[in-house]
């Protein structure tokens, strides 16, 4: 609200409309360019008109798209100069309509028009069309596309042309009647263009954009369209009048959602965001719209739970959901109240907002501030306090991709105090992901005028805790105030003021609390909380409580010197205050991220400090201790500063605002630009070159990916509060086409695939067996099916046919995964080469029998072995092990004590009774008990296994097959000497994947399962791995029958 | 009018600005935005204006649009007056 004061005094001239003189523009000058930009038009579209192999057809080339975009522009412009009243608004409009395809055009924006959500570069095929000429076609398109692809001088041709047409139409505004003298000079004072800074704005963003691509932050879609954009939309609409800018905002918005969902998709989210819209402002009574809104909402909820089909995709619900979750309430209060006017473009601005559409989660962004701070000051600072805040949000990201990367340690990690104290403050400093999305949203705003205020604001240098709910998320405590708090303190205005606090404080965290799980329940689709979130919500509300209590009473005492002078001492307490704030804040965290309560008090049963902890600790503690002072000193230098920065800045302050912001915030990019190049921190930092060529990748840590691979998050319902990274690749589905396409390969008509219910194709027995696939699933023809033993595989008679050679084959999800057809596994493949390619001479006909089941580990196979697989006689054992199988067999015994399931094994039994292991204990502490012991339950089982095999004269071979990402390599050359030791034949296949992009091998960013591709590169590789060793094939000696 | 004016500054100088020089408490220093009246401050500010002025503050009407500003917090204390 620093309406520039100096600039309303310098209107007492006539204004003229948007602060520009009207001047004559020629009839003929206009005839003149409409003529140009037509001739333009007409050349680049019968530019584009070409064969394509079958037919003529538009190529869509960029450069021809991109001149006639650029041509339309100058017709259009041209037109307009020389219509009259309203037919010139038509005119002006339709310049609006133009400029926003030229911003998609110069982005590089896709658009798909099919009614699935994946993004395509090109037109939609016509699958009618016979092969060939499909082929040819799309050949013929390849080329011309190609031929003009990366054309940025047409981009900028046509970007030239946009610039003339505007400015053509710009000058020659008549005037208009204005509202009044205030909102002319709001208008002057947001409307005259300034090159230079425009430049040094532009050269900013544009930096700004190098860097977030060349880090890869947020995601690929976000770095290479929606920012491009968004670099491209502030570049045209920076020269647009006033009012235009909010109509030219909503239309970018739009093309953004339409880039990440397609046409179709963003049709029903916008066509659904506009009756949500317009039910708030139904010509009833406002009472009757509430329950009208509100019945809206449970209908939404109904289709998002999945009790009714959504003709949508799913994709679209966390966006939708993002958009109108609570900011429609923040409307209804807005229009309730009458806090701000509407507009249909505020209102379409208001929700559908640009950066949204990438961000799930999504600052509670207040209508009436988003109405009223709308170019309320000097638009070059709007502009420039955005782009520092989005710089501060590329800061705040790269910090959390460090901490991510390297910090963080998973719970299973805690062994000592040290590791304790990382857990607990690393993973609270994982909230930096989300205050560099706050700040990186908020600042894109800023670049198109709507000057929010600050969202956090150094929320750990908080000094009680009032203040870090103070800090935190701003908008969430102004909404949770506005609609929550006041209404509450204030019915109860007649209690004792302290008890209206308390409760009001109280009723706040418990909304809170539950608004948390209604947005995870829009964007997830489920409803879910839990012991250790009730806990944080319940105890965070007590201490703000408490605190709030204890601010309103201190408030009275304070003294008259009280902030302005303050001592050594004071400055000490108030150090002491933020570590101590920001201790108990990382405790609190410690808990909400816990899956359960148990596992959280299992992370305290660390060993008492050793001297290495006090050596590790004390710089930690003396690094905390001149962090928290810094914040006491910015505490103090903030009260110093006092009211003085607070009065009214005058015009030439401004000017000096506008160089003293800019400077800083343009070094600092361009340094960490430069710095970010490989050929410059190569050079001068040869020893980070690793570390920081990691840190230019977006992917999962070693720890989560470990986890993964351990299959921690297999259970966890709410992975989203335990690791956000994971929660939103889980989420990316609609980015990753090759899920769907998986998906269909492997299941096209049984319909057994789902994303979350593997688990209804098996069956979980109460014995030490454990989990099995269920028998005689699907027909033989489906993709997936099971034979009448459960098996993934072809029906055998139990008894091998004669003259055959029969293995069995013992192993885990990797030989069974579900995202690959049946005939496409590779014991499959392997078995279907060695009949095809057999020459009769040893054996009739070669089996493989598939035993393998997901979750399987090596206390499973054992199992398998001696209940199922012997009655098949076979002649050979396959074992099939993996990485972490060390790691997954002591879980699985940690498991089994925990569900009670009685152990059939002498060994077994004594190691639990050795290590301790109770029924009611935490899984946590058995595993760590069991970990010692490891190596020696692996030894265990590997040679019972070869002895069973013995007893049979069956010959057991062990076959070590690594995983796609280097995960559990720890444990390989253990378990490749217990095998050998125990008298397996022992093939390794380790490197298998060698030379391949692992990338094209699994399925998505978090299901590492070799995929059809990594099905038949393992067959190839162990097909020639028997070929090269006959005697993998031979059957125990008292066994073999040549024909 | 003046009174309004200056009984505020009184009031909130002495309880939110304890030993602030009174010529930085200027009619356009923002309380709200300014950081100067948090949520606690706001209440007893407006408990204030209540008992001072005899008028009843509502829940959506404590907020920035009123009791920004010293000229605010007047113009909205003297609405709500009744021979406003």
């Amino acid at each position: 609200m620093t309406t520039n004061t100096a600039t309303v005094t310098r209107t007492a001239a006539p204004f003229w409309r948007n602060g520009f003189h009207p001047q004559r523009i020629p009839l003929w000058l206009g005839a003149l360019v409409a003529l140009l930009g037509a001739t333009i038009t007409v050349l680049a579209v019968k530019a584009d008109w070409m064969f394509l192999g079958d037919a003529y057809r538009f190529a869509l080339r960029q450069t021809d798209v991109a001149m006639a975009c650029g041509g339309f522009a100058l017709f259009a412009g041209g037109i307009t100069v020389m219509l009259p009243g309203a037919w010139r608004r038509a005119g002006e409009w339709l310049l609006i309509v133009v400029a926003a395809l030229a911003v998609i055009v110069a982005a590089d924006i896709p658009i798909n028009f099919s009614a699935n959500n994946q993004t395509s570069a090109g037109p939609t095929e016509n699958p009618s069309r016979p092969q060939h000429l499909r082929q040819r076609r799309t050949a013929f398109l390849k080329a011309a596309q190609e031929a003009a692809s990366h054309d940025p001088t047409s981009k900028f041709i046509m970007l030239i042309f946009l610039g003339g047409a505007v400015g053509l139409v710009r000058s020659s505004a008549p005037a208009r009647e204005q509202r009044d003298a205030t909102r002319q000079a709001r208008s002057l004072s947001a409307d005259t263009p300034a090159i230079t800074r425009f430049v040094s704005l532009e050269v900013q963003l544009g930096l700004l954009v190098l860097l977030m691509q060349q880090f890869n932050l947020v995601s690929p879609l976000f770095n290479h369209q929606i920012m491009l954009l968004i670099f491209f939309g502030f570049l045209v609409h920076y020269f647009l009048p006033l009012e235009y800018r909010q109509p030219f905002f909503v239309f970018l918005s739009l093309s953004a959602i339409v880039c990440v969902f397609g046409v179709v998709q963003a049709s029903w989210l916008v066509a659904i965001g506009l009756t949500l819209i317009g039910l708030c402002h139904l010509p009833v009574g406002f009472k009757l719209r509430i329950p009208l809104v509100a019945l809206a909402g449970f209908s939404l909820a109904e289709l998002r739970v999945g009790w009714f089909h959504a003709p949508w995709s799913d994709a679209i619900w966390p966006i939708l959901a993002s958009m109108f979750m609570f900011r429609l309430i923040v409307y209804l209060y807005s229009l309730q109240h009458r806090k701000a006017p509407v507009t249909f473009w505020s209102s379409l601005s208001y929700f559908f907002l640009l950066p949204n559409v990438v961000f799930p989660l999504f600052p509670v962004v207040d209508y009436a501030t988003f109405y009223r701070n709308y170019y309320d000051a000097d638009r070059h600072l709007i502009h420039q306090r955005g782009l520092k805040w989005i710089f501060w949000g590329v800061i705040h990201l790269l910090l959390y991709r460090y901490i991510y990367y390297y910090v963080v340690i998973a719970p299973d990690a805690v062994d000592s105090v040290t590791n304790l104290v990382r857990y607990l403050i690393s993973n609270f400093l994982l909230i930096l992901r989300l205050s560099g999305q706050f700040h990186l949203v908020i600042g894109v705003l800023l670049l198109f005028g709507f000057d929010l205020p600050r969202i956090m604001n150094r929320y750990w240098h908080a000094s009680s805790f009032t203040d870090f709910w103070r800090r935190a998320n701003i908008y969430w405590r102004d909404f949770m105030q506005r609609v929550v708090f006041y209404p509450i303190y204030f019915r109860l205005r007649h209690w004792p003021a302290t008890a209206s606090l308390l409760l009001a404080t109280g009723v706040v965290f418990f909304i809170t609390w539950a608004l948390h799980g209604y947005q995870w329940f829009w964007i997830r689709g489920s409803y879910s909380t839990s012991g250790p979130d009730i806990l944080f919500w319940s105890v965070f509300g007590v201490v703000v409580a408490a605190n709030t209590l204890y601010d309103a009473r201190a408030a009275a005492r304070k003294t008259a010197t009280a902030g302005l002078d303050r001592s050594f001492r004071q400055l000490a307490l108030h150090t002491l205050r933020i570590m101590g704030v920001f201790s108990v804040i990382c405790l609190l965290w410690s808990i909400w991220i816990s899956s359960s309560l148990a596992e959280w008090v299992s992370l305290w049963n660390v060993p008492a400090p050793t001297w290495n902890d006090v050596k590790v600790l004390t710089p930690v503690l003396l690094a905390g201790i001149a962090l928290a002072a810094w914040g006491a000193l910015a505490a103090r230098k903030e009260e110093l500063r006092g009211l003085g920065a607070s009065a009214s800045a005058p015009a030439a302050a401004a000017e000096k605002s506008f160089l003293a912001t800019a400077l800083p915030t343009g070094a600092a990019i361009v340094a960490l630009l430069l710095a970010s190049l490989p050929g410059i921190y190569g050079r001068v930092a040869p020893r980070l070159t690793a570390t920081l060529d990691e840190m230019r990748q977006e992917k999962l840590s070693r720890t989560d990916l470990a986890m993964l691979e351990r299959g921690y998050y297999e259970n966890l319902t709410r992975v989203e509060r335990f690791n956000s990274q994971l929660w939103e690749r889980y989420n990316k589905a609609p980015a990753q086409p090759e899920e769907k396409r998986d998906a269909d390969e492997a299941n096209p008509k049984s319909g057994l695939w789902t994303e979350d219910d593997w688990r209804v194709n098996y069956l979980q027995t109460a014995e030490f067996i454990g989990i099995l696939l269920r028998p005689n699933l699907g027909k033989e023809t489906d993709v997936f099916h099971t034979n009448r033993w459960g098996m993934r595989d072809k029906d055998y008679d139990k008894k091998p046919p004669p003259g055959s050679l029969r293995i069995a084959m013992v192993g885990g999800s990797p030989e069974v995964y579900k995202g690959v057809a049946n005939d496409k596994l590779w014991p499959t493949v392997v078995e279907d080469r060695l009949n095809s390619e057999n020459d009769h001479r040893i054996y009739n006909q070669y089996e493989i029998l598939n035993f393998a089941a997901a979750t399987h580990t090596a206390l499973h196979r054992l199992a398998m072995v001696e209940n199922k697989v012997l009655p098949f006689q076979p002649n050979i054992l396959w074992y099939i092990a993996h990485p972490s199988d060390r790691t997954k067999s002591i879980n699985r015994l940690a498991e089994i004590v925990m569900t009670g399931t009685p152990i059939p094994y002498d060994y077994l039994r004594q190691l639990v009774q050795k290590t301790g292991l109770k029924r009611d204990m935490e899984v946590r502490t058995m595993r760590a008990r069991l970990a010692p012991y490891g190596n020696e339950l692996i030894n265990w089982v590997y040679r019972q296994i070869v002895q069973d095999c013995r007893e049979h004269s069956i010959v057991p071979v062990f076959f070590y097959l690594p995983n796609l990402k280097p995960l559990g390599d720890e444990e390989t050359a253990d378990h490749l000497r217990l095998a050998s030791e125990a008298g397996f034949k022992v093939v390794n296949l380790s490197g298998v994947f060698d030379g391949y992009d692992e990338r094209t091998l699994h399925r998505n960013d978090w299901d590492f399962h070799p995929n059809t591709q990594g099905h038949a590169i393992i067959a190839d590789r162990l097909y020639e791995t028997l070929k090269k060793n006959p005697d993998l094939l031979e059957k125990a000696k008292t066994q073999v029958t040549k024909r | 009018m003046e009174d309004i004016k200056s009984t505020i500054k009184d009031y909130i100088l002495k309880e939110f600005l304890p030993g602030e020089k009174p010529d930085n408490l200027t009619e356009s220093t923002p309380l709200v935005t300014g950081g100067i009246l948090d949520s606690i401050a706001t209440l007893k500010l407006v408990s204030f204006l209540e008992e001072r002025y005899g008028i009843r503050v509502e829940p959506h009407e404590a907020d920035v649009d009123n009791l920004n500003t010293l000229n605010d917090i007047e113009r909205y204390v003297q609405s709500k007056l009744p021979n406003a």
